[in-house]
């Protein structure tokens, strides 16, 4: 079921009103009319030549009404037009002055929406009335005198290509409607589960209400003239299913005058009460003209399911919602599109491609208290060419802790910078204080960053190293509390193997110097061999340089520190929690060999502690499960 | 300082250091049982200073051989790790268990001239209860009798009857 939102201002019905260049006679032939069981027939020439009704054949009376903000609709069929550039096809509008004016909306060669039996739909936003495209042919009185808020005359002109020969009409107009801009013309909804919505149920509504919104002119194909909601605003469900089909969503006139930004809105809607549901599968939506904007984050929609499909050249997209039944927009192409807000729905495998946005912006958007994994997973991300801009935003509600994309691709167009400000740096987060920490699993591309103030650290392919404790009972009983200690075993792997270091120490923290030592920020060494014991610990480290870090150390220790201090890179440090689990995820640049030592001896139950010797694969990381023997 | 550590059992306190691999027994104390002992390094072996270094010892429990003997503990002590008493003079015995050290044997104490200090350690490594003698007869008996022995429980066993003489390789 849909509905149109319009309000017809003249249905062409009758030729009341009517005046103009030839006379507008009421005809009911088949194939002339459109809507309604009438259109008017005149005959158009070589020349400049309208037609136009002070009639509002609802009201049955004249009309004087605001305009200013609203988009006007005409049925057209007439195919000798000129083109848009010659003022082919005109929409008429006036006051009551007047001041007649026919704005330049199509032609020829922008023949607006083709609907049934040749007719066209073309429109005119009459916001963007000078400005898009700002050309127009004066009937009567002065365009900059036309007083949009009480209009009075609408109409249809135009030139045609060739002269008109004989008194036979040849261009037929048939219904004028209007709707202020932001509002949707048209409202999809109804069906069933087991029967849903279609478009071809939509254009079956448009055919034979005569609304000319809606166009299949062939197979799969079909055009959006209007605004358009799908979903119930009031308490009743409502199912909707396309797959395999082509959409266009026509934001000008094929070409010709186009609509303002932003007034060419999409939605999905529900209520509270029914149950809503939109459900696309491999559907192409392809916007031409005005880019469209399509919010799809309502949350009373209980399913949004969009998978396979490909979207190109809309506006701002909002995707769906997190939550709900069902909601997703996976596998999807969004290409040439303006900035995609994510609100949280799994959006995985899907590519955000050269992005229609301004400098220092990004193609997509998560600003979500929510881990990206399992969300963000597989995306691709491509950079438009001359436009410093990002691939991903992190908005100032994401997690304070740490955030995780897996085998996205970002190409190498973004930049590689970290915390530089460019604009162009595959992600920017807006958070302006705290850390975060970015880990990238399987991705590819560069991945520099720009942040607004926040400590960003990216960890580019984590692996994991864990170990379960548990006793040697059948079953096993996994052991909270054991201390678990491993730490790089010899010098094959990127962690430090007891490397030689110098120490000093002011006002409690030591300064270590450790040439190329490798260690990330918040990770923890061993330090052993110096001659002051204050020394001798595992610390976590704060990170200087590439050749420095610091550590607590009592501010009474001598410094700096002899003997023969040396430093080891540690893996885990940790006791292990209430399901006896230790693990550490950093990312290893080769394989690191460990040794250690877990313990639980210092309450009953008491334990054997066990030493521990293995290697971290620097692509699958180390799981292990150890039983501790009772020591008792 | 960072490598060192006490911890109080009973009323004795007990200080780890890992670099000089002594274990303090503070001022006054005149008996420490190989039991205390064990709980005491393992105290210091579970904290976050001591998890850098290796274990301080290693310990074979006792095992019921009969229902009135059974093994005495066993702490070995590991490296050079030795028991260092704080008082300036009097006695300090261990005994309770066999205290020993894997590369010293029964010389496990720091030099202290001006304490004595009596390390009690039984080659028999069986402990006795209510009259009656563990042997070596009795380990094999426990060994071949005992349905329900665990694999960790036969070897602690084993090993502690070898050191203590009551089973020869």
């Amino acid at each position: 079921m849909s509905t149109d939102n319009r309000t017809i201002i003249n249905d062409c019905e009758a030729n009341t009103g009517w005046s103009g260049s030839d006379a507008a006679t009421a005809v009911s032939d088949s194939g002339l009319f459109f809507q309604g069981s009438n259109a008017l027939a005149t005959q158009y020439s070589n020349v400049d030549e309208n037609m136009s009704t002070t009639q509002d054949s609802v009201g049955a009376g004249t009309f004087s009404l605001d305009w200013s903000d609203s988009t006007l609709y005409m049925i057209i069929k007439d195919n000798l037009n000129q083109n848009f550039a010659s003022g082919g096809v005109q929409f008429i509008i006036g006051d009551a002055t007047p001041d007649t004016i026919g704005y330049d909306v199509g032609g020829v060669d922008a023949r607006g929406v083709p609907l049934s039996s040749a007719f066209n739909c073309y429109r005119l936003d009459v916001s963007v009335i000078v400005t898009t495209p700002g050309t127009f042919q004066v009937i009567a009185g002065a365009e900059a005198n036309l007083v949009q808020t009480a209009c009075t005359h609408i109409g249809y002109g135009g030139i045609h290509a060739s002269k008109a020969v004989g008194a036979v009409d040849n261009c037929w107009m048939d219904c004028f409607r209007y709707i202020a801009n932001g509002s949707y013309a048209l409202t999809v909804n109804g069906g069933t589960v087991g029967t849903p919505e279609t478009m071809a149920d939509v254009v079956g509504d448009d055919v034979a209400s005569g609304w000319g919104m809606v166009a299949n002119p062939f197979g799969t194909q079909y055009l959006f003239a209007a605004p358009t909601q799908w979903g119930d605003t009031g308490t009743a469900s409502s199912y909707f299913t396309a797959s395999g089909e082509q959409w266009y969503f026509v934001g000008d006139n094929a070409g010709g005058h186009a609509i303002g930004a932003g007034n060419f809105p999409f939605r999905l809607i529900g209520n509270g009460t029914g149950t809503n549901s939109w459900v696309l599968n491999g559907v192409a939506i392809v916007n031409t003209g005005t880019a469209a904007e399509f919010d799809m984050s309502n949350t009373d929609m209980n399913i949004v399911e969009m998978d396979g499909c490909s979207l190109q050249g809309l506006g701002a997209i909002q995707l769906p919602s997190s939550g709900g039944t069902s909601r997703f927009t996976t596998n999807t192409i969004f290409s040439g599109c303006g900035i995609i807000t994510s609100n949280g729905a799994d959006m995985s495998g899907s590519s955000v491609l050269t992005p229609a946005i301004s400098a220092n912006t990004s193609g997509l958007i998560w600003n979500e208290n929510a881990d990206t994994t399992g969300l963000l997973d597989d995306m691709t991300f491509s950079k438009t060419a001359a436009v410093a801009h990002h691939a991903i935003e992190f908005g100032l509600n994401i997690p304070t802790t740490n955030i995780t994309l897996n085998g996205c691709a970002f190409g190498t167009d973004f930049s590689n910078g970290l915390d530089t400000t460019v604009g162009d740096e595959t992600f920017h987060f807006l958070d302006t204080t705290g850390t975060i920490t970015l880990n990238l699993v399987g991705c590819t591309g560069n991945k520099g960053y720009r942040s607004e103030g926040v400590v960003v650290t990216i960890v580019d392919d984590p692996v994991t190293t864990q170990y379960t404790v548990t006793t040697d009972a059948i079953p096993p009983v996994v052991i909270e509390g054991a201390r678990v200690f491993i730490e790089a075993s010899d010098g094959t792997g990127p962690l430090p193997f007891e490397e030689a270091v110098t120490i000093v120490q002011t006002a409690g923290t030591a300064t270590v110097t450790h040439t190329a030592h490798g260690i990330p920020d918040g990770t923890s060494m061993v330090i052993r061999g110096a001659t002051q014991n204050g020394y001798n610990k595992t610390a976590v480290i704060t990170l200087i340089n590439a050749n420095s870090y610091s550590y607590t150390v009592d501010s009474g220790t001598v410094s700096p520190a002899t003997g023969s201090p040396i430093c080891s890179g540690v893996l885990i440090h940790d006791t292990t929690n209430v399901s006896g689990i230790v693990s550490d995820v950093r990312v290893l640049s080769s394989s690191q060999p460990f040794k250690g030592t877990i313990r639980d001896s210092s309450g009953s139950p008491y334990y054997q502690a066990a030493t521990i010797v293995g290697t971290v694969s620097n692509t699958t990381g180390f799981t292990a499960t150890v039983a501790l023997l009772s020591d008792e | 300082m960072a490598d060192m550590l006490t911890v109080t059992v009973g009323t004795t306190d007990y200080t780890f250091d890992w670099i000089a691999q002594h274990i303090r027994i503070e001022a006054g104390v005149t008996e420490v049982t190989a039991a205390d002992l064990k709980t005491a390094i393992g105290d210091a072996q579970d904290d976050v200073v001591a998890i850098p270094f290796p274990p301080i010892s290693t310990n074979y429990n006792p095992v019921t051989l009969t229902g009135s003997s059974s093994t005495f503990l066993n702490v070995v002590l590991n490296d050079q790790w030795r028991i260092d008493s704080l008082s300036g003079s009097g006695t300090l015995t261990v005994g309770g268990g066999n205290v020993v050290n894997v590369n010293n044997g029964i010389d496990i104490f720091v030099p202290n001239v001006l304490v004595s200090m009596v390390n009690n350690t039984s080659a028999a490594g069986v402990l006795v209860t209510g009259g009656g003698g563990g042997t070596a007869a009795d380990v094999w008996n426990y060994i071949l009798t005992d349905g329900n022995v665990a694999q960790a429980d036969l070897i602690a066993a084993l090993k502690a009857a070898k050191f203590a003489g009551a089973v020869s390789a």
